[in-house]
């Protein structure tokens, strides 16, 4: 096929979770999200949960966040995506609502951001006003790559 | 201009659904999401809902859609990105307790994944909680799959 562009130098990541980790929110602690596997690609730090930009430009990032263990008290969870630019606010819901019946819960987002080299990005989820009992759990993933 | 790369020939298209699926789930019946509408792009079915990789490598996936009928029993609505070789749970919530005030709810949700040539992706959604009476509503708006090839 003619007139694709490949280009095989082009930044990306794909950062997961191997197992659920528990009680990371649900006090209001902001908790920077953890993904403990760099599945594809690189420049994501699994001890950190930064994402450093080999090259300035645009990047898109995917971001899906599972909660699991929400309770009634949880009523407002907050996900951004904070990069050395900037923060931006994606997700800003009552928990307790959107929960489903097994008291889980997948938020995921596009999220466009400008990153300069060496700039990094990372997840915050804050859950509130309830008790540090909410689960980051494994079908979370953060991804990103470079558009131009 | 110089020094401009023009990528606009990715694989990717945009489809959107403008007739009302009635009855579909409610009962935790998984239904595959149809969307008959082709608005650009190409390598995607209307009639099946599947879209077919025709350049292996990264792609972007985002879907929306809006549930009709909806009671506050509906306590479990999913949305999943269905590639050839991983699904991707892309939401989960509580479309009952969330819905409006005429009963209908949007749920969205959307994954950057890989794909082979040949390898297909499609939407599925599941209501649970009641009898099998939630619909998708017919809407271009509130209804739309789409896909692009990242690199």
């Amino acid at each position: 096929m003619t007139n694709i562009i490949n280009s095989n130098i082009t930044p990306y990541f794909k950062a997961t979770l191997s197992s659920p980790i528990a009680n990371v929110t649900g006090d209001g602690t902001a908790y920077t999200c953890l993904f403990d596997t760099l599945s594809a690609g690189a420049g994501y730090n699994t001890s950190t949960g930064n994402f450093t930009a080999p090259r300035s430009g645009y990047y898109l990032f995917s971001i899906t966040i599972s909660a699991t263990n929400v309770a009634s008290a949880h009523t407002l969870s907050l996900i951004q995506l904070v990069t050395t630019f900037g923060t931006f606010s994606f997700s800003n819901l009552k928990l307790s609502n959107f929960k489903a019946t097994s008291n889980n819960a997948i938020i995921s987002a596009f999220v466009p951001a400008k990153m300069s080299l060496n700039d990094t990005a990372s997840v915050l989820w804050t859950v509130s006003n309830g008790t540090k009992i909410v689960q980051f759990d494994s079908i979370s993933s953060f991804n990103g790559v470079r558009i131009y | 201009m110089t020094n401009i790369i023009d990528s606009g020939r990715q694989p990717a298209f945009l489809a959107n659904n403008s007739t009302t699926r009635s009855a579909v789930t409610g009962d935790g019946t998984i239904y595959t999401l149809i969307f008959n509408t082709l608005i650009n792009g190409n390598n995607f079915n209307t009639s099946s809902g599947v879209f077919t990789a025709s350049v292996s490598g990264w792609y972007i996936f985002n879907v929306c859609v809006i549930y009709g009928g909806l009671n506050s029993a509906e306590t479990t609505g999913t949305i999943n990105v269905i590639t050839t070789s991983v699904t991707y749970p892309v939401s989960n919530g509580n479309p009952g307790l969330c819905r409006a005030p005429d009963n209908s709810f949007l749920l969205r949700g959307c994954i950057m994944g890989n794909m082979n040539t040949g390898d297909t992706a499609y939407c599925t959604t599941q209501v649970s909680g009641s009898t099998k009476g939630v619909s998708i509503n017919g809407s271009s708006v509130y209804t739309y799959f789409s896909a692009r090839r990242m690199f």
